[in-house]
């Protein structure tokens, strides 16, 4: 109760590589709203194309949530190169789970992705 | 075929899903697996976004927890600074009359530095001296009020004219108000959750009982103690600055004594930390509840409580309702068709793709006349048929797309589902609610509550 009376003390310490890392983010939803994010982990079920799912991704991967999962059992086409970022040509023919999982995961060290591309399952039913 | 079966299979298993702590299914997907997600989203209180992105038009709706508390809603800091001018405590009250008790004998730099604050308290107290202890609320009465600060507010200064004055007089209109909660506020202290509490209740909804218990008691809510920057000596700010916080730390003190008295009541385990109890009491007057709801996805069979309002957006010009029934039907469509190559596998020759198309017009023309019916609507040309034309022309254009989607278009919604998404995971901020369309075409968005 009694320190209220006192000017608050200067800010001292260095900031942490976090708080530099994220600054601006932090003035938006300080960090409280960081530790939420950190803590989230968030299923993406693809379909069709898929290339909002990964946009959207993106911009979540960027401000540092903790984990992603991409469910989708497509493999990478042609189709896909000119319209998702996240495939190159070296992709075709693999999951675009995987492929996509592992562009993201470039973009921010301090996220974990995973990718469920159930390809027993999806071989069995071939 | 064998492309929808892995997430069926997945799903299916028990367990699969929880460990997410949020969802983005992108759409079309199979009805089965959908209904599946959307039971499980409502049950394990898990947010589910449901998104769209077909050629020019893409969409996303927001299917939150169905009681949705937000403490920290970021408002506009200057719409919701609390003064309590108008019944300042007595502390406060002190604090004014000692600082401007000699205002008129006062040297030209003490009068210049009185903090706006203590001015707009000493002419109140003069003017409900005057007008028999009433307070000017009206605006009439708030333009005499102005004039009366203004004939007190010396020009001949050496400074020239007085900034403390000009700051007290521009603050007149906006913080002269009564100090009732919004009825958003009151949505929140007079909901059942917080009514009816129990040992397993969200520690949001005991804070609210407590300040609903605050407010009844007080007839005001909890003070969030924070002061805007003005004109003033630093030592004077400081003073006022303390006397509000310290009042703001009493009445946390007040609210966080009732929590702890219901959570013995109730019999509950893990006390709640006071600085939930202090966020909540400084936010008290910009709290917000959004209540989610189970979207329609495919093969709507009901409109029930969402029909009223749809069919009276689909009177308006240009709503955006119409591009959502597309989607709508296009989705009833693909899931008994196959899902993926809606207008495409055919489409070699230029008749299967209009036929195509023209079955999914039909179905968002059924839709529509279905949707009037129900809401017990009558729509008159031309407006009928404007609205029947425009979700053909929606419907069209997405099987069109044969189920591609264009980049910049799933850039921009990409965007606005992971900002919402961001929103709702942090609980800060008021999320969209609930459904958000994109028409490329037209270059136009839009929420709706559906």
């Amino acid at each position: 109760m009694a320190d209220i009376h006192s000017t608050p003390p200067p800010l001292q310490s260095q900031p942490t590589a976090k708080e530099r890392k994220y600054d601006r983010q932090l003035r938006l939803w300080a960090a409280s709203g960081q530790a939420a994010l950190e803590t989230a982990h968030i299923l993406l079920i693809n379909s069709g194309t898929g290339v909002v799912g990964v946009e959207a991704l993106k911009n979540l991967v960027l401000p540092g949530i903790g984990q992603f999962t991409i469910q989708e059992s497509a493999q990478v086409t042609e189709s896909d190169l000119g319209v998702n970022f996240f495939l190159v040509d070296e992709d075709l023919g693999k999951f675009r789970a995987e492929q996509a999982r592992e562009r993201l995961l470039e973009l921010n060290p301090d996220v974990q992705g995973h990718a469920i591309s159930e390809v027993c399952l999806r071989k069995l039913r071939l | 075929m064998g492309l929808s079966k892995p997430l069926e299979t997945f799903i299916s298993r028990s367990d699969a899903l929880t460990p997410y702590t949020f969802i983005l299914a992108v759409l079309p997907l199979p009805p089965d697996a959908l209904s599946v997600l959307s039971q499980h989203a409502s049950e394990a209180r898990v947010p589910i976004f449901y998104i769209h992105s077909i050629g020019f038009y893409a969409h996303f709706t927001a299917q939150i927890p169905d009681a949705f508390p937000i403490v920290d809603t970021h408002p506009d800091p200057t719409s919701t600074s609390d003064l309590r001018l108008l019944e300042p405590w007595p502390e406060l009250l002190k604090l004014a009359q000692d600082t401007s008790h000699n205002l008129e004998s006062m040297p030209d730099d003490d009068h210049g530095h009185i903090p706006y604050v203590i001015l707009l308290l000493h002419y109140l107290e003069k003017w409900k001296t005057a007008h028999g202890g009433a307070t000017p609320t009206a605006y009439k009465d708030k333009t005499a009020f102005r004039d009366l600060i203004r004939s007190g507010m010396r020009t001949s200064s050496s400074a020239g004219d007085e900034e403390n004055y000009e700051e007290a007089i521009s603050a007149v209109l906006k913080t002269l108000n009564p100090h009732t909660p919004s009825s958003s506020v009151k949505d929140v202290l007079t909901a059942p959750e917080s009514k009816n509490l129990t040992s397993r209740t969200p520690s949001f909804w005991v804070i609210a009982h407590a300040i609903n218990d605050f407010y009844v008691r007080n007839g005001v809510l909890p003070l969030s103690g924070s002061l805007p920057d003005m004109k003033a000596k630093s030592a004077d700010y400081i003073t006022l600055q303390n006397t509000y916080r310290l009042k703001a730390q009493q009445d946390v003190d007040a609210v966080e004594a009732d929590v702890r008295q219901l959570e013995q009541q109730l019999a509950r385990t893990h006390p709640i930390p006071r600085d939930e109890v202090a966020a909540f009491c400084k936010s008290a007057g910009s709290v917000k509840l959004v209540r989610g709801r189970t979207p329609q996805l495919a093969h709507p069979t009901t409109w029930g409580d969402r029909a009223a309002a749809m069919a009276t957006q689909l009177s308006m010009p240009d709503s955006l309702l119409t591009l959502y029934i597309a989607f709508l039907a296009y989705d009833t469509y693909a899931s008994t068709h196959d899902l993926f190559n809606v207008g495409l596998h055919r489409a070699n020759t230029r008749d299967s793709y209009e036929a195509e198309a023209e079955k999914v017009v039909g179905i968002a023309e059924s839709y529509i006349d279905h949707l009037l019916k129900e809401a017990g609507e009558h729509l008159d040309e031309p407006e009928y048929s404007d609205v029947k034309t425009a979700a053909g022309n929606c419907a069209r254009e997405l099987v069109r797309a044969g189920g591609a989607e264009l980049h910049n278009v799933s850039a921009v919604m990409g965007g606005v589902v992971a900002q919402e998404a961001i929103k709702t995971i942090t609980e800060q901020y008021v999320p969209v609610d609930n459904t958000c369309l994109f028409d490329g075409v037209g270059g136009g968005m839009g929420v709706l509550r559906l």
